[in-house]
């Protein structure tokens, strides 16, 4: 049940301005009778909400703005050095862990190690296991910094 | 937008948008800080540069936006209270929408506003609400349904006195 008048019929209660033809329609039309008097009721309402405004002035919300993009901006520029520093700090980590493992007499981990000549293996694993912790916890910390 | 700009677009949707926002929020201290919050928004999300002509769509999508947040944070309940400062009742209306709004869905006071106050197409209410143009064409004619019937039982209500 819509009637294909109705919009004419919301505009015309907007504006008050009724044509004959709509004025005859909506006496025999239920749908759009009940759409004037929805629509009567709730802009009748709207204008007694206008009546008692007291709206902000149009500066104050404009210098507002104004802040807050520039908080916004500053906030984006000290963003970036977190990500490379974040970034940077992970490479660091995989770098000097591996450098590590490296530098490592065989005499240190063999003992750790099962003999049957895998030392080399997982002293490797465990070197890349430390790196993606330590990624991981470079993530953690980036994330931590972007909240 | 240059501040002229802006003051003119101000000028032109503020009272619509603050109403809006009062109505269904029910509360003329949260249209206030609505209202700014709306504004900075809009100017801080680079819509600032969307013509003056198409800004309201985006200003009501705003504003629906953080009813919503206010929605689901709970903070609605406690601002039904029915009488609030600058909201004085007016005795002489026999029908008070108010009431009539207030036993309706938040979805529902929302879409017949767009729609009867604003005078918007559905295509307007969706780009305000965010919902598809079919959706609101259902919606608002469940919410038209209703209201009509709550205004139907006021009006038998009152001529019963």
């Amino acid at each position: 049940m819509k009637c294909e008048r109705e919009q004419q019929v919301i505009e015309a209660t907007r504006n008050g301005l009724w044509s004959s033809s709509l004025r005859a329609h909506l006496r025999n039309c239920a749908h759009c009778t009940q759409t004037e008097l929805i629509a009567a009721s709730l802009q009748e309402d709207a204008a007694k909400a206008k009546r008692v405004l007291d709206l902000p002035p149009a500066g104050l919300i404009w210098r507002r703005a104004q802040t807050r993009r520039r908080e916004i901006a500053l906030e984006r520029a000290t963003r970036r050095p977190f990500l490379i520093a974040g970034a940077l700090g992970a490479v660091y980590s995989m770098v000097f862990l591996l450098w590590g493992i490296f530098q490592l007499p065989p005499s240190v981990y063999r003992p750790f190690v099962a003999p049957s000549g895998l030392a080399g293996n997982v002293a490797l694993s465990g070197a890349a296991l430390s790196a993606i912790l330590a990624i991981i916890g470079s993530c953690v910390l980036l994330l931590e910094t972007k909240r | 937008m240059d501040e002229q700009t802006f003051h003119a677009l101000y000028a032109a949707t503020a009272k619509p948008l603050w109403a809006y926002i009062a109505r269904l929020s029910r509360s003329p201290d949260v249209a206030n800080d609505l209202l700014q919050e709306t504004y900075c928004r809009f100017l801080t999300a680079k819509l600032g540069n969307v013509e003056p002509a198409e800004a309201r769509p985006y200003l009501f999508r705003i504003a629906t936006n953080l009813l919503h947040d206010r929605w689901r944070k709970g903070e609605d309940k406690r601002w039904s209270e029915p009488a609030e400062i600058g909201f004085e009742r007016d005795l002489d209306t026999q029908i008070d929408v108010r009431d009539l709004m207030q036993q309706l869905k938040p979805r529902e006071r929302q879409l017949l506003w767009l729609a009867y106050v604003e005078g918007m197409t559905h295509s307007e209410i969706a780009k305000s609400t965010g919902l598809r143009s079919m959706s609101v064409r259902i919606l608002l004619f469940r919410a038209r349904r209703r209201a009509a019937e709550l205004l139907g039982r006021k009006e038998r209500a009152v001529h019963e006195v």
